[in-house]
């Protein structure tokens, strides 16, 4: 049935609008209510902490690089809140310990994004754990700013939402190859574990060496606790003029320079990854440690002039007791490129965020910030330190060096 | 004169001979001791420009390497080779901050890639010398002397060479002992500048003073040289003016007694002259009596002429200032005047007489009056008997050996036998003649035949004059 005004009576009519006008005054009113009651939503949702996760391998194989990066998280953290935090919203972090295997990290990035449903994620510790949960944050949409791994392997997947602090492991190096060239020397030995990164590492300083007219007198690839360090050392072709380059994890790298120690013939210059960076490195090592090249991402060395360095070094000797690693750096510059890709964009939007830091140019603690198109980062240089007299001395580049390199085969 | 002596020699003493002295010295030491300690000091600043050269060519290396791999554009040819002409750049222009250090930039291949080093430019062949990288030694190449430093930067395989041609290192060592050789120079003309007005001053003028006041002492003058002076030069000054001073009284003296003694010798002359005069007046009052004996008269007026000759030699003596020499013309012409106003008896005889001035003293001019006198007496008596006119001529002659030479003549009638002075004379006149010449050990020489000719020469010894 259909009705119209004129078939309706004119009290029938004035009910009617007395009706809508009470309607839409109730309407409007309803709306108005539903109004305030967002807006007091929002504002009460901005004052949340923003909810940072992370994994981090605090015990395992990795722990000591990663209880760097941890410490380097959470002094970010106690910084970032001091000034304020970040959109006007504290931070609030979450570490968890995946016990340096893949598989509980995979665990614990499923949990962040798809149970707390966190704001941001930070990034584990090497390699092997960032290829693996890499593929999940991916998936997700979180951006991830690794501090803790280098290998060319994270990059090479043209992921959109990874981004790299280090330069990356083939190119950890190529300043150690340069000072040996000059020094004279003209091969170089390399023994590697077999895992991503050291695979990377190895291969990078064959290339580079290879660049520089040094010659590969030998490459050795071990699986750790397979062979004794002492029975691959035994394999190894060493003289005063062959340098020789150990790419391995701190647990294995110990063993070696210890068992190089009792060597008969000593290589002219000896350069690992990793272990010789971490400010306990001689006094594990004791007199294994001395003349050791070890390429490193940062030092905490006062001189380097960037930006919030110096402020950096002496707030994480208050804050963790210990002289900070390239690690604890890395992980506060990690830090560092989310915080400013979020006051760049006033979004915690992973997309948003990912956008901002790609076409990021930026100078953080450790050095330049700048990333290629796989997020693959290209603006930062490893530097080059040597343990001389118990002392962890830089000696590469030239421009931020603390001490001349010193060689075996002779004092230069 | 005081203040002069002491600033010089305070000058002399106390500035320029420690100068001098020091001067010498630092030569001797540069070039002893302190050329190899210079030479090496340079040596030492080179090597260390030379470290500091290569180190800074690594440096810009690197520098241009660390760009290429900032930008991941390490393996992009194009952009590594424009990174590696940066760095050449780079390298060559360290020459610009250090002027001394040549820098080459050579390829594995010897191949010069850059260069600033003049001996080697770009595109030039290099043999790189067996020398380890840092390690700065002194090698010779291509004729010449050059220290030498060289790194390797292994990605683009160049070996970055500096080097310092030793003349670099020399240049201002030379430069150095050319600059005090000057200085040497010329503090030594200024201290033989200032020896020379020293001396001058000090040495020259005093004893020009001491030179001139001995002559002036020579001359009879007795100066008194001021000095103040305490030295060799002072003592000298001091005895010459005790000398001087000494000369002075001696002199003043002796002039005393000289007077006194000419006083008095005139005064005998005097009174000799007046005694013979007495003598010649006391003939002639004779000579006045004898009335009837001519020859008695002649006798004794002859001796008056004889006596006034020798008065009159003693009247010339005390008129003269000397009192032992005569001027022997004004002598001659007093006697002959005396003689022609006795004798001339109206007749017209004239008499030259010709001599320099010529001085003798008494035993000489004695003599000659008397010779004179006698033949001047015997010309007027004898030789122009029957004339009334004549001419007598006297001529005094000094010869060149300083004989005196007096020529006697009239132009009368002369003698019939020349008398020969070799054996004793008749007369009184010819025995005086004879005798006062060989007194005065003299030549006679006599010609009579055309009037009277006697020439008397009289050697110097026998002249009395000096």
């Amino acid at each position: 049935m259909h009705y119209t005004l004129a078939m309706i009576s004119p009290i029938t009519a004035r009910r009617a609008r007395v009706s809508l006008f009470l309607c839409l005054t109730i309407a409007l009113v309803l709306y108005n209510s539903s109004l305030f009651a967002a807006e007091h939503s929002t504002e009460f949702s901005d004052r949340r902490p923003i909810r940072i996760g992370a994994s981090l391998s605090l015990t395992g194989i990795y722990n000591e690089p990663a209880n760097m990066i941890k410490r380097g998280y959470e002094l970010w953290v106690q910084e970032t809140n001091r000034k304020g935090g970040l959109l006007g919203r504290p931070l609030e972090l979450q570490i968890k310990d995946d016990r340096s295997t893949i598989e509980e990290a995979q665990r614990i990035y499923r949990y962040f994004i798809e149970e707390q449903q966190v704001d941001l994620l930070l990034a584990p510790y090497g390699t092997p754990i960032t290829l693996a949960v890499s593929e999940i944050t991916e998936t997700a949409g979180y951006v991830l700013v690794s501090a803790g791994a280098s290998g060319t392997q994270i990059w090479n997947r043209e992921f959109k939402y990874i981004f790299g602090v280090y330069s990356t492991a083939d190119r950890y190096f190529i300043s150690f190859l340069d000072l040996i060239g000059r020094n004279g020397m003209d091969e170089v030995s390399i023994i590697h574990e077999n895992n991503p990164f050291n695979i990377d590492a190895a291969m990078g300083a064959a290339e580079w060496a290879k660049k520089m007219g040094i010659r590969i007198k030998q490459r050795i690839e071990f699986s750790p606790g397979k062979n004794s360090p002492k029975e691959i050392l035994q394999q190894a072709e060493l003289s005063d003029n062959t340098a020789l380059i150990f790419c391995t994890y701190p647990q294995e790298g110990y063993p070696f320079l210890r068992a190089l120690q009792g060597q008969p013939q000593q290589p002219g210059a000896v350069g690992m990854t990793i272990a010789p960076v971490h400010p306990l490195f001689a006094k594990r090592l004791q007199g294994a440690a001395e003349g050791v090249f070890g390429p490193s991402q940062w030092e905490p060395e006062e001189r380097i002039p960037y930006p919030g360095t110096r402020e950096f070094i002496s707030a994480f000797r208050r804050f963790a007791h210990v002289p900070p690693s390239y690690h604890a750096g890395s992980a506060f510059a990690a830090g560092q490129v989310l915080a400013r890709s979020i006051e760049a964009t006033a979004s915690l939007d992973n997309t948003v965020l990912r956008d901002a830091i790609f076409t990021m140019d930026t100078v953080t603690i450790i050095g330049r910030f700048k990333v290629d198109n796989s997020g693959r980062q290209i603006g930062h240089n490893p530097i080059l330190i040597q343990w001389q007299g118990g002392k962890k001395a830089i000696v590469y580049p030239s421009q931020l060096k603390t001490a001349d390199p010193q060689f075996n085969n002779r004092a230069r | 004169m005081q203040l002069r002596n002491l600033i010089s020699k305070s000058i002399f003493m106390y500035i320029l001979i420690p100068v001098a002295g020091a001067a010498i010295v630092s030569a001797l030491l540069f070039n002893l001791l302190l050329t190899p300690v210079f030479i090496d000091y340079f040596t030492r600043m080179s090597t260390e420009d030379l470290k500091l050269a290569t180190a800074i060519g690594l440096e810009r290396c690197e520098e241009n390497f660390l760009d290429l791999l900032s930008l991941r554009l390490s393996d992009d040819q194009m952009m590594m080779e424009t990174m590696y002409q940066e760095s050449l750049r780079g390298i060559t222009q360290i020459h610009e901050q250090m002027a001394s250090v040549h820098m080459l930039a050579v390829s594995s291949s010897g191949r010069v890639d850059a260069s600033t080093f003049p001996d080697f430019p770009t595109g030039s062949e290099f043999l790189l010398p067996d020398v380890p990288d840092d390690v700065v030694r002194e090698i010779k190449i291509d004729r010449q002397k050059i220290l030498y430093n060289s790194a390797y930067f292994p990605f683009w395989r160049v070996h970055i060479v500096a080097v310092v041609p030793l003349k670099f290192i020399s240049a201002p060592v030379q430069l150095m002992q050319q600059g005090l050789l000057l200085a040497l120079v010329a503090i030594s003309f200024i201290l033989l500048l200032t020896l020379l007005i020293t001396l001058n001053y000090a040495v020259k003028r005093p004893l020009n003073r001491v030179i001139t006041a001995t002559r002036e002492i020579s001359r009879g003058a007795f100066p008194h040289i001021e000095s103040v002076r305490k030295d060799e030069i002072g003592k000298v000054i001091s005895a010459i003016n005790v000398m001087s001073h000494q000369l002075k009284e001696n002199h003043a003296a002796l002039e005393r007694s000289i007077a006194e003694k000419n006083v008095l010798l005139q005064e005998i002359h005097h009174r000799v002259k007046n005694n013979l005069n007495v003598v010649v007046s006391l003939l002639h009052l004779q000579s006045d009596q004898v009335e009837n004996h001519q020859q008695a008269k002649e006798v004794l007026n002859s001796s008056c002429d004889r006596i006034y000759s020798m008065a009159l030699v003693h009247e010339k003596l005390y008129q003269s200032e000397s009192f032992s020499h005569i001027d022997l013309e004004a002598y001659i012409q007093s006697i002959a005047d005396q003689l022609f106003s006795i004798y001339r008896q109206n007749k017209t005889i004239d008499k030259i007489i010709r001599g320099r001035h010529i001085f003798i003293d008494l035993s000489v001019a004695m003599p000659c009056g008397l010779i004179l006198n006698e033949l001047i007496t015997n010309s007027l008596l004898h030789a122009f008997p029957n004339q009334n006119s004549g001419k007598i001529e006297i001529i005094v002659e000094e010869q060149a050996e300083g004989n005196l030479v007096l020529t006697y003549s009239d132009n009368g009638i002369g003698i019939k036998h020349e008398p020969d002075f070799s054996t004793p004379q008749k007369t009184l006149g010819l025995s005086l003649i004879h005798i006062l010449g060989q007194q005065l050990d003299a030549k006679v020489e006599l010609n009579t035949h055309h009037g009277y000719w006697l020439r008397l020469s009289i050697p110097r010894q026998g002249t009395g004059r000096q």
